[in-house]
C-alpha cells in the first residue's frame, strides 16, 4: 500500500515540473497506483478521456519517471476506477419536495449477480421456527459446499428468499472474488426457452457454469418442464463436481413436487434439506418490530402484540399490515388507535374457522378420488378407511367437535370408533411423512 | 491555415459545441473549441471531459493547421455577421481572421496541443436505430431525472432493451417517466446509465438529423454517430432501481380528457399555484368531470373543469403542479387518460390508446 503510493508521489513531482499547473491539475487529479503487478504497473484515472491523453500525451513520461524511481518496473497501462461513492450526511437531505416519494430503495437489484442488497443476514429475524435453516445458512457461509445442495423448504412468506439472497449477499461481501448468481426457476424456464428458439444453447450452457454459487429460487415452478428439468440435472451435476455451492428454494419438500424427474429429487436430497415451518408468536411480534424499526416508524407493543396474533403463518402479510398502518397514519398524521387497526387489516387477518363437516368431508373425499357418501357408509375398504379416519382427525383436531357429534355425523358412529381413527392417524403421522404431507395439501384446501 | 465554408453550417457546428465546452474547468484550452482544417473538411470539438462532440464539416481548405479559441465570440460574430454566404477562417501569427462578407473580425486563440482528443468507444456492443426515434426517446423522459448529483443513477436517462423495443425511463423518485421505442435491431443492446446532462444536449444535437444512429458502448463510456458527427459520454456506473415493480396495476378511478383542455386548464391553474406548487385534482363520476384546482393564500385561487370520461371512485387528491405540467410534452395524442391507484398512491399517466409512454407521479403528502 504504502509503496505504491509513495512511488505514485515520486512520479507526481516529475511530471508536475514538466507541466504547466492547469495541465498537472486537469490530467493527474485523481490519479494513482491501483496495483502492480510482476513489473506491470496499473494506474487508476477518473475517466476516459484522462486514460486516452495520458496514453497518447505523457505515457513515455510517466514510463520514464517510474522506472527512474523503481527499477523493477517493466510496463504501464491505465484503467478507469469509479470514484468513491459519496457519503450522504441524512441531515442534508433536504425535503425538497413535499411529494410522496416512489419506493424505489428497495428495488436496486445488482446485474451482475441478480441479487438485491437489501436482503442481509443482519435484517433476517431469528426464532425458533426458522434457528435451523439460519443455521444451516451460517454454516454455508463459513465453510462453503458443507451442506451440498442446500435445499430450503416452506410455505410462501416465510423467508426462503430472503434467506438465500442473504447468503449471496454475505459470500459476496467475504469474499469479493466469488461469482454468485440468484435467479428464479421460472427466468431460468425463460432463458433456457429463448436459447431453443435462438440456437443458442451452448452459450446457455457456459453461462450459468461460471458461478461459485448458484442459488436457484422456487424450483416447484419446473414442475412438469421437462426439457428444463434435463438442463438444470446437467448443470447441477457440472456444478457439484467442481465444487461448487448451490442452493434451492421450494414451497414442499422436494419429494413432493409433482412431475419432477427422480433423478433431480436424489439429487436434490442429497444435501441438507431444511424445513421453514410457520413462524410461532414470539417470532412474529419480532419481525414486526424488527420491520417497523428499519421503516423507522414507532407502534405501540400493544398493536404488535394484536398484529402478532391476529395474522399467521405469512410473513409477507405482516409486511403488508404494518404498510397499510404506517400509509394511513401518514395520511391521517397521527396514531392509529387499535379499532382503526382492526379495521384496517380485517381482510388479512385469520378468519375464524367456521367449515362444516359437510364441506371437509367434500374436500377430503375429492382429495382420495372417492364418492362423498362413501366416507359415511359401513364400507371397511381400505381406500376408504383411511379418508374417513383423516376426516376425523381433521374435524376434532381443526374445529374442535367432540367426538360423538363426529361419530354420528359420519354415519352414526359410536364415539369410541372416533378416539380410536385419531389415535391411529396421530401416531401413523409421527413416522408418515406422505401422511404428513397430504394432511397438510388438505389442510391448504380448507 | 486558411479555409472556406457555408456559413450556416460552421454556425450551427460551433453553437452544437459551445454548449459542450467545459464552464469551469482548470485548464483554459478546455473552454475553448477547435477547429482543424485538414484535406477537405473543418473539424470543430468540444469537451468538458464528461462528454466531447466532433463535428466533420465538408469546407474548401486552402492550407491545413489547428487551432483553438472562444466560442462564445465566434458564435455571436457569425450570428451577427451580415454574409449569407461563405466564411473564410485564415490564421494570422496566432490571430484568427475571420471574413464573413462585409463583417470582418481578428479573433485571439490558444495552442490547441493541449487539447484532448475525443474518444471513440470500440466495442463489439453496438447496435442502431433511426435518430429520430432516439431523439423522441430521450425526450420524452430526460426531464424527469434527478436535477442533484447524490445519486448518479437518478440523473440518468436509463435505456435498455425489451422485447421487440427500447426502453428510456427517467426518475427522480418523485415522478418516473418511460417511453418505449420500436426497435428491432437493439435486442442485443446492454443496458446503460447516459447522465442526463450529456444525452439531452446529444439529443439536441441530433434534433434535425434524418438517417440513423449507431451507438457503441462500452462499461466506461457510449459513442453516438451520425454521418458528420460523433459524441461520446460517460455513463454511469450504477444500477437503476427496478421500477417496473412499483408501477400500480389495480386502480380506483380513471379520467380520459383531451389535451388540450387539460394543458389549458394547467397553464390557467399555474397562476395561482401556491410556494408548493400544490394542485388540486377533484374527479366526479357522476358529473363525467375532472375540477382542476390551486388556491394561494396570498393572491386567490383558480380552477377549471374538463369534461371527460370518468368512471370508478370519486377522489381528490393533490399533486404538484409541476409534476403534472412536465409530462404534457411527451403525450402527443389527441387526449391523455389519468389513472387513480388511491389516496397516497401512484398517478399513471399515458396517451390514450398507446402504450408506448407512461408517466408514474406520486401526490403530495399533505
Amino acid at each position: 500500500m504504502e509503496e505504491k503510493e509513495s512511488l505514485w508521489n515520486k512520479v507526481l513531482a516529475d511530471v508536475e515540473l514538466a507541466l504547466s499547473k492547469a495541465n498537472f491539475t486537469t490530467w493527474f487529479k485523481d490519479t494513482n497506483i491501483v496495483r502492480v503487478d510482476d513489473g506491470v504497473v496499473v494506474v487508476g484515472v477518473p475517466n476516459a478521456f484522462v486514460k486516452d491523453w495520458l496514453f497518447n500525451k505523457y505515457h513515455r513520461m510517466i514510463l520514464k519517471s517510474l522506472r527512474e524511481a523503481s527499477e523493477h518496473v517493466r510496463s504501464l497501462e491505465y484503467t478507469i476506477v469509479k470514484e468513491p461513492k459519496k457519503e450522504i450526511d441524512p441531515s442534508k437531505k433536504k425535503p425538497m419536495s413535499f411529494s410522496a416519494e416512489l419506493p424505489l430503495a428497495d428495488l436496486y437489484i445488482n446485474k451482475d449477480d441478480n441479487l438485491n442488497p437489501r436482503y442481509t443476514l443482519d435484517s433476517f429475524v431469528v426464532g425458533p421456527f426458522n434457528e435451523l435453516a439460519h443455521a444451516a445458512a451460517t454454516a454455508i457461509i463459513k465453510h462453503p459446499t458443507f451442506y451440498n445442495p442446500l435445499f430450503f423448504y416452506g410455505n410462501t412468506g416465510r423467508g426462503k428468499t430472503h434467506l438465500i439472497q442473504a447468503i449471496g449477499n454475505q459470500i459476496k461481501k467475504d469474499s469479493p472474488e466469488k461469482k454468485v448468481y440468484y435467479m428464479s426457476s421460472d427466468k431460468f424456464y425463460n432463458d433456457y426457452s429463448l436459447a431453443m428458439q435462438e440456437g443458442r444453447i451452448n452459450q446457455f450452457k457456459e453461462k450459468y457454469r461460471k458461478y461459485d454459487l448458484f442459488i436457484m429460487d422456487d424450483i416447484q415452478f419446473l414442475s412438469k418442464k421437462e426439457r428444463t428439468q434435463e438442463e438444470l440435472f446437467h448443470l447441477f451435476n457440472y456444478l457439484h463436481e467442481n465444487n461448487k455451492q448451490i442452493i434451492f428454494s421450494s414451497d414442499q419438500h422436494p419429494n413432493y413436487i409433482q412431475d419432477l424427474e427422480d433423478r433431480l429429487k436424489s439429487r436434490f436430497v442429497s444435501g441438507m434439506i431444511v424445513d421453514i415451518p410457520e413462524p410461532d408468536y414470539e417470532s412474529r411480534a419480532a419481525i414486526i418490530k424488527n420491520k417497523s424499526i428499519i421503516r423507522n416508524f414507532t407502534l405501540p407493543d400493544s398493536t404488535i402484540d394484536y398484529l402478532a396474533g391476529a395474522i399467521e403463518g405469512n410473513i409477507r402479510e405482516l409486511e403488508g399490515a404494518l404498510n397499510s398502518i404506517i400509509c394511513q397514519t401518514e395520511l391521517k398524521g397521527r396514531d392509529l388507535d387499535l379499532a382503526e387497526i382492526k379495521n384496517l387489516i380485517k381482510d388479512t387477518a385469520k378468519p375464524v374457522k367456521s367449515v362444516s363437516v359437510k364441506d371437509v368431508v367434500k374436500v377430503i373425499s375429492q382429495f382420495y378420488d372417492i364418492e362423498e357418501s362413501f366416507i359415511s357408509d359401513k364400507t371397511r375398504k381400505k381406500e376408504v378407511v383411511k379418508p374417513r379416519q383423516i376426516a376425523m382427525y381433521i374435524l376434532r383436531e381443526d374445529y374442535n367437535i367432540s367426538y360423538p357429534s363426529i361419530g354420528q355425523k359420519l354415519g352414526g358412529r359410536d364415539h369410541t370408533t372416533v378416539i380410536h381413527s385419531c389415535e391411529k392417524i396421530k401416531n401413523d403421522l409421527k413416522n408418515n411423512n406422505q401422511l404428513l404431507q397430504e394432511l397438510t395439501q388438505i389442510r391448504a384446501m380448507l | 491555415m486558411k479555409v472556406e465554408i457555408a456559413k450556416e453550417k460552421i454556425l450551427g457546428a460551433v453553437g452544437h459545441a459551445e454548449r459542450i465546452a467545459g464552464k469551469h474547468v482548470s485548464l483554459p484550452v478546455l473552454s475553448c473549441i477547435v477547429l482543424e482544417a485538414k484535406k477537405d473538411e473543418l473539424v470543430v470539438k468540444a469537451t468538458n471531459l464528461d462528454v466531447g462532440i466532433e463535428i466533420n464539416l465538408p469546407a474548401k481548405v486552402l492550407s491545413e493547421g489547428v487551432v483553438a479559441l472562444s466560442p462564445s465570440l465566434l458564435k455571436s460574430f457569425l450570428s451577427n455577421s451580415d454574409s449569407e454566404k461563405g466564411i473564410t477562417f485564415e490564421l494570422v501569427e496566432g490571430t484568427l481572421k475571420v471574413n464573413a462578407g462585409g463583417s470582418k473580425a481578428s479573433i485571439k486563440t490558444m495552442n490547441a496541443e493541449d487539447f484532448p482528443a475525443i474518444p471513440r468507444v470500440v466495442s463489439e456492443k453496438k447496435f442502431s436505430l433511426p435518430t429520430k426515434d432516439f431523439v423522441t426517446g430521450v425526450n420524452s423522459v430526460w426531464y424527469s431525472a434527478s436535477l442533484g448529483s447524490l445519486k448518479p443513477e437518478l440523473s440518468s436517462v436509463y435505456i435498455f432493451p425489451s422485447n421487440e423495443d427500447l426502453v428510456f425511463v427517467s426518475t427522480d423518485s418523485f415522478r418516473l417517466a418511460e417511453k418505449r421505442i420500436k426497435a428491432k435491431k437493439a435486442k442485443d443492446a446492454d443496458p446503460m446509465l447516459v447522465p442526463f446532462k450529456n444525452i439531452s444536449e446529444i439529443a439536441r444535437v441530433f434534433g434535425n438529423i434524418s438517417g440513423d444512429v449507431d451507438i457503441v458502448s462500452d462499461k466506461n463510456q457510449v459513442s453516438f454517430f451520425v454521418p458528420g458527427i460523433h459524441i461520446t459520454s460517460r455513463v454511469v456506473d450504477g444500477n437503476f432501481p427496478d421500477y417496473r415493480q412499483i408501477i400500480p396495476k389495480e386502480f380506483i378511478s380513471s379520467a380520459t380528457v383531451l389535451k388540450d383542455d387539460f394543458a389549458k386548464a394547467l397553464k390557467l391553474t399555474g397562476t395561482f399555484s401556491d410556494s408548493f406548487n400544490q394542485l388540486i385534482f377533484s374527479l366526479s363520476v357522476s358529473g363525467k368531470s375532472l375540477e382542476i384546482k390551486t388556491k394561494n393564500n396570498d393572491v386567490g385561487e383558480g380552477e377549471e373543469t374538463i369534461k371527460g370520461s370518468v368512471s370508478g371512485e370519486n377522489l381528490t387528491i393533490t399533486f404538484n403542479h409541476k409534476y403534472i405540467s412536465d409530462c404534457l410534452q411527451s403525450i402527443d395524442s389527441e387526449s391523455l387518460t389519468l389513472q387513480f391507484s388511491g389516496q397516497g398512491k401512484a398517478l399513471v399517466i399515458t396517451p390514450a390508446h398507446n402504450a408506448s409512454f407512461m408517466y408514474l407521479v406520486m401526490p403530495m403528502n399533505r
